[in-house]
């Protein structure tokens, strides 16, 4: 599955892994990631260890999730992004809404 | 040595004539004299017998003198020496014995008792060679133990030796009972920042115990260089540990990994005593434990990757160790214990492993330890990325110039991944195997360009909220659906300009043409970043065609 979610600190974090070319194909997966029933109080952490490379579409899926979830800016973490995802969160100026390591 | 070989030491030639007869009649010996002592130790080295007949007072040398020689020279080896005297007097006889002789017969000889001395003695001597060969054997084999445990030991010590151990973020303790230990306690660094430890405990001590710790750290190290996650790593060692080890063995292991920001604990942890978290001023903030079964017991299908993720801040310290430091008991059977342990550690402020050793040492007292003993401090801090060794690059690398295309119907944009398959193509290329993730980006953004934006047409439907976005994407499955007669052709040429070799890559759809949006970045639009990315990765970007084609040059 390219998309896997999985809930750890008794509850208290969400961690939404993605796997390969994040882009729009995953829709789907990742919006079922986080729309179940969440606790406002939830960390929400994405995990890009295996993503390989992002798509601007996957730009528009992050700021719709930062939207359902009510998220202020900073918020959400990005993880483990290789370099040229890393740098294109910076390009887009995603830093600014995302906390990406 | 001749065992039947008997050597007559006297003076007297008919003495010694005598003796020759008698023994001849009674057995198959092989007969050799000497008339001194002195001439006795050079037969005795020439002639190498099996048991002497010696005679007490001779001139020259006499026996007791020529029998400490002849001992001395035989040294382990057993050469029964009988005297053979006249001599009654019992300390003149306790002499001889001191001297070095086994036992003593007198004249005139008794043929029957000299029989069964003689036979006694030839006995004793090659019981006594057995057991010779025997310990010779047994300290050949030592010899080749302790040899073969150097190198295997050389073998371990390579496979150890690739621990990351830097003090900033390692303290630890390791002791074995044995010259080989079940405990193992590995760390790496990851190329892309981020600290990674195993640390478990083999089922059993010794070599046996040891074993399994060669493949943990092959594998360790060979996914950490990756910069695998936790999980996966898990997974992989439970596996091979499953194939490779018998079902009484198992691996009792903790795997971590400290992020590159030193602010965050990912953690598997199956069969280990759990392990505590000590925040700046020695408070305790948490305690983890285990949450799985040792690895190697379940298979692949039943096994649990899952992990937790801890929040920590800068140093904080973890500490991890094994059942052999709370099983450490005294004489009397208690045991130190997690609760003495967790106690020891919050009540010092620094030097926590030397001081629960010294705690341990005083408690288990002058009972031996029976267990192996790993204590591991991780304190939490910001790791740098490990320095990748740069690849060998040859001094002329310059590419022949060649190019590729890729033409996608229709049926192609419904039921295929284009981006992907091309971008694994081209990435394939060792020249371009360092930009596969670029090439992959810039392909994902010109093909749906093309696709939604000129083919589909779906470049005036807005995208500006969770909504829309639903909308868009049902709009254009449907389009997609019933598409047909569409073309995008991808065209790549990688080529030298002034001495920069440049990757071409020119898309062309047959659909009404794209430009790209004007967008203003600030705003918080929800797509349009796509050119943005482009325009700020390649060399060139241009339209051309109407908008139907797009033609990027990207610098390698």
């Amino acid at each position: 599955m390219a998309v896997e979610f999985a809930f750890t600190e008794n509850n208290e974090v969400l961690v939404i892994s993605i796997k390969g070319v994040f882009d729009f194909a995953m829709l789907n997966d990742f919006r079922a990631a986080y729309s179940g029933d969440i606790d406002k109080s939830v960390k929400v952490v994405i995990d890009m260890r295996e993503a390989s490379s992002i798509n601007s579409s996957a730009l528009g899926m992050l700021l719709n999730m930062q939207r359902h979830l009510e998220k202020a800016d900073g918020e959400i973490e990005i993880i483990n992004c290789n370099p040229v995802v890393a740098k294109i969160f910076n390009i887009t100026h995603f830093n600014k809404k995302f906390r990406i390591e | 040595m001749n065992a039947n070989k008997i050597l007559i030491v006297d003076d007297i030639a008919t003495n010694r004539k005598l003796l020759r007869q008698m023994l001849l009649k009674m057995g198959e010996y092989e007969i050799v004299e000497a008339a001194n002592g002195k001439e006795a130790i050079s037969v005795f080295d020439a002639e190498n017998p099996g048991l002497i007949l010696m005679d007490i007072n001779m001139p020259e040398m006499d026996g007791m003198q020529s029998t400490a020689a002849i001992k001395k020279i035989a040294g382990e080896r057993y050469i029964p020496i009988i005297f053979v005297t006249a001599l009654t007097a019992e300390s003149a006889l306790s002499n001889a014995l001191a001297a070095g002789g086994d036992d003593f017969i007198s004249k005139p000889y008794d043929v029957e008792v000299l029989k069964s001395k003689i036979n006694a003695h030839l006995r004793i001597r090659e019981l006594n060679e057995q057991l010779t060969a025997k310990n010779t054997e047994l300290s050949g084999v030592n010899q080749q133990l302790v040899h073969e445990q150097d190198l295997i030991e050389h073998f371990f010590k390579s496979a150890l030796q690739q621990s990351y151990l830097d003090q900033k973020f390692i303290n630890y303790h390791m002791s074995s009972m044995s010259a080989f230990n079940g405990d193992i306690f590995l760390v790496g660094r990851s190329p892309k920042g981020g600290l990674y430890v195993v640390m478990g405990d083999f089922t059993g001590h010794g070599l046996t115990a040891a074993m399994g710790t060669l493949p943990v750290a092959m594998i360790f190290f060979e996914m950490v260089s990756k910069s695998a996650a936790v999980a996966d790593i898990a997974r992989e060692l439970n596996r091979q540990l499953f194939k490779l080890m018998p079902t009484s063995m198992f691996f009792a292991a903790t795997i971590l990994e400290l992020n590159s920001q030193g602010n965050m604990l990912t953690v598997w942890m199956g069969g280990m005593p759990e392990c505590y978290l000590l925040g700046n001023e020695g408070a305790l903030k948490n305690e983890i434990s285990s949450q799985h079964m040792p690895l190697g017991i379940l298979d692949d299908l039943g096994f649990d990757s899952q992990v937790e993720i801890h929040n920590v801040e800068k140093n904080d310290q973890l500490y991890l160790y094994s059942d052999g430091i709370i099983e450490a008991d005294k004489a009397d059977g208690e045991m130190f214990g997690s609760e003495r342990l967790k106690d020891v550690l919050i009540s010092c402020k620094d030097n926590r492993i030397e001081n629960v050793l010294s705690e341990l040492n005083a408690f288990v007292g002058s009972s031996n330890r029976n267990d192996d003993i790993t204590l591991v401090e991780l304190s939490c801090h910001e790791v740098p990325a490990a320095e990748v060794q740069a690849e060998v690059v040859a001094a002329d690398n310059t590419l022949l110039p060649w190019t590729m295309k890729f033409e996608l119907s229709s049926d192609d944009m419904r039921n295929r991944k284009p981006v992907e398959e091309t971008a694994e193509i081209l990435g394939a290329l060792p020249a371009l195997r360092k930009h596969k993730e670029m090439i992959a980006t810039l392909l994902s953004e010109i093909y749906f360009n093309a696709l939604d934006y000129s083919i589909l047409g779906l470049d005036n439907i807005e995208k500006d909220n969770a909504q829309q976005f639903e909308e868009y994407y049902k709009i254009r499955d449907e389009k997609l659906r019933v598409l047909e007669g569409a073309s995008i052709k991808l065209d790549f040429a990688c080529a030298t300009s002034d001495e920069q070799q440049q990757l071409t890559i020119r898309i062309t759809d047959n659909g009404k043409g794209y430009k790209g949006h004007d967008i203003d970045l600030s705003e918080d639009k929800l797509h349009g970043r796509g050119l943005d990315i482009i325009r700020s990765f390649c060399e060139s970007v241009k339209f051309s065609n109407e908008g139907r084609t797009l033609e990027l040059i990207y610098g390698l």
